[in-house]
């Protein structure tokens, strides 16, 4: 006998009763534990793929539109800017580093990504099956795209226009898989890549000066037409020295038809975005807590209330007051520490089904096997919280007048 | 001197105890004294202060005035810690209301009293206490589902498991017929004998008037 197993006698008394005041906690902490699992996993995920980018250059429009389809390949692009223009760019004596990249097609969903070695070589992927392209439509395809299509090296396919579902497939210029990368967790798995001329070829042919390489066009096309029309959509860029984090992008957009935005200003003005969403509801898991707070209160009030002749008796026993108060706060622990792992397992549990049935989620790469370290502060949360609901019914269990109770039956 | 001499090896000692509640008095006991191992009868009708006398020996309530020592401990004078660990280890209780801890086995509420009082548990002991007390197969079952009577060997066997100096039972009988209430205080008088405990019971049953050896009459209180 210890005090332990007497709080679990306790709990097993009423385990209806026990078992809604867990669930309450383990539904609010499921809830918490997943929201931080997947802003966690998000913002990993949003810095794994912009690490090495200072700037990310491209038709003008909304900068965020630029970083979401420049980087992440999940919006329309805000358009081309001509070949020459990020050629000199290139050759800025601030510029280390240039990765061009041409969009406009999609092959069975998947962005088909017009560019150069160096893109897949950022990233740190290399082909796990076959080699990288060498020619135009020449393709070497993400781990999830391999995946999901099920295509492999020496299959064909066709992309079609439009960056998602097939509204025009461009029948006459197939591709060949000469290659399959393996897996690096961003988002270059999710990509067909190929030389830039592939791009160039198949927009090239009867529709030049309508819309190139780009889903949406704007007015860059007159800059387009004259001399080298060729176009690309963004230009990926690292950075010689910091000091032109500060006058790049002014210059650049200060100037001419391109538009330099910064991924990090972009990626915390969106994670602002999405924060609101996300604390609505964590708002809403911290109200779960607060009413199972609230359940484990009455319940452990009414029990001391039914028990002050059990904790009397305790006290003619030889239990010091003390221990009688250790014995309740023990109880509400158990209870909270039921519905922690509980909730934790449950918080983990939905968001590794979420990544598994979710399209985007999967995308994103979400997964239930890994731990943030925010959910350490959810579990002492969890437990203060479950102290402070039994502290009262403790202090009553102190304050248990021995001979006043047993004289009153 | 004959008092000094008594109250030294007394198992029970009262002396000057005086009791009020709201400036009413409720108990007025000048000097008794019980020696180690015996046998004997607080006596007195219902209101006659044997709850509240029954409570002072066992250090659940403190005197007004006068003095209450328990193997030659005064309870008044000792600290509350020091005191519900002294109850603990060295006086069992038999309350009226048996009050069994409703959510554990009958051998959880004995294993209850012995880690309460801060004793190694003693599966051996408990054991032969419920086989003394014919609670034999009864050690798994749950104080809702025990009769009257066994649910008071039950509190019984709670009351000696920690092997306590002194044994006080509140009104043992009072519920009983005349077949059962002779079989109840056989058993009681033979548990304490069989342990050393000094056996000290509260009662307005007269039937018990004679059985015992040593008597505290209460007057009735108006």
């Amino acid at each position: 006998m210890n005090l332990f197993l007497l709080s679990l006698a306790y709990l097993r008394v009423r385990p209806l009763n026990a078992l809604l005041n867990v669930l309450l906690l383990a539904v609010g902490v499921a809830t918490i534990t997943a929201l931080i699992l997947f802003s966690a996993q998000m913002r990993e995920r949003l810095a794994r793929d912009a690490r090495g980018i200072d700037l990310v250059v491209g038709a003008k429009g909304s900068p965020m539109q630029l970083i979401l389809s420049g980087i992440y390949h999940v919006d329309v692009p805000t358009g081309n800017i001509p070949l020459a223009e990020a050629e000199a760019l290139a050759g800025h004596p601030m510029v280390a580093a240039v990765i061009p990249l041409a969009l406009g097609d999609n092959a069975a969903g998947f962005r088909i990504v017009g560019t150069v070695p160096d893109y897949p070589a950022h990233y740190a992927a290399a082909p796990a099956a076959g080699r990288l392209w060498r020619a135009p439509f020449e393709a070497t395809i993400g781990a999830e795209v391999a995946r999901a299509t099920g295509w492999r090296v020496g299959d064909a396919f066709v992309g079609s226009h439009g960056l998602a579902g097939a509204d025009f497939a461009h029948d006459d210029h197939p591709y060949r898989v000469v290659g399959v990368l393996a897996r690096t967790g961003t988002v270059i798995d999710r990509l067909v890549l190929t030389a830039i001329e592939s791009v160039w070829r198949v927009h090239d042919t009867g529709r030049r000066e309508t819309e190139a390489v780009a889903e949406t066009d704007h007015d860059q096309d007159d800059a387009a037409d004259e001399g080298d029309s060729r176009e690309i959509t963004v230009l990926l860029v690292r950075y010689r020295t910091p000091l032109a984090a500060v006058r790049l992008p002014r210059e650049i957009n200060g100037r001419g038809p391109l538009q330099a935005a910064a991924p990090a200003l972009e990626t915390a003005r969106l994670l602002t975005l999405v924060g609101a969403g996300l604390d609505t509801l964590r708002g809403f898991g911290l109200l779960l807590i607060a009413s199972a707070a609230l359940g484990v209160f009455i319940a452990l009030y009414n029990a001391t209330q039914q028990r002050r002749y059990d904790l009397a008796m305790m006290r003619c026993l030889g239990a010091s007051p003390a221990r009688l108060m250790g014995q309740i706060l023990l109880e509400a622990q158990l209870l909270a520490a039921a519905g922690t792992v509980l909730g934790l397992a449950a918080g983990h549990g939905v968001t590794e089904l979420l990544g598994r049935l979710l399209p985007e989620a999967g995308a994103m790469g979400l997964t239930g096997w890994t731990w943030a370290p925010e959910e350490f502060l959810t579990v002492l949360l969890v437990q203060a919280v479950g102290a402070v609901a039994a502290l009262l019914p403790a202090v009553r269990a102190y304050r248990t007048d021995i001979a006043k109770t047993l004289a009153t039956r | 001197m004959a008092l000094a001499s008594a109250a030294e090896g007394a198992s029970v000692a009262i002396s000057g105890l005086r009791f009020d509640i709201g400036g009413r008095r409720i108990l007025d006991v000048a000097d008794w004294f019980v020696a180690p191992g015996r046998q004997a009868l607080l006596l007195g009708p219902s209101g006659s202060g044997k709850t509240t006398l029954l409570n002072l020996l066992a250090g659940l309530s403190r005197p007004t005035a006068g003095a209450v020592a328990v193997g030659g401990r005064d309870l008044a004078g000792m600290p509350a810690a020091a005191r519900d660990r002294f109850r603990g280890r060295e006086i069992g209780i038999v309350f009226q209301s048996l009050h069994l801890v409703g959510a554990l086995s009958v051998a959880g509420n004995l294993r209850l009293a012995r880690y309460l009082a801060r004793l190694p548990a003693a599966e051996a002991d408990i054991e032969r206490l419920l086989d003394a007390l014919d609670l034999a197969g009864r050690a798994a079952a749950r104080p809702a589902d025990l009769s009257q009577g066994e649910a008071q060997r039950v509190a019984i066997a709670r009351a000696l498991v920690n092997a306590p100096s002194l044994l006080l039972a509140d009104e043992p009988t009072s519920a009983l017929d005349d077949a059962n209430c002779e079989r109840v205080v056989a058993l009681l008088r033979r548990q304490a004998a069989a342990r050393g405990a000094t056996l000290v019971i509260a009662t307005h049953d007269v039937r018990l008037k004679d059985v015992f050896p040593q008597r505290l009459d209460l007057p009735a209180r108006p």
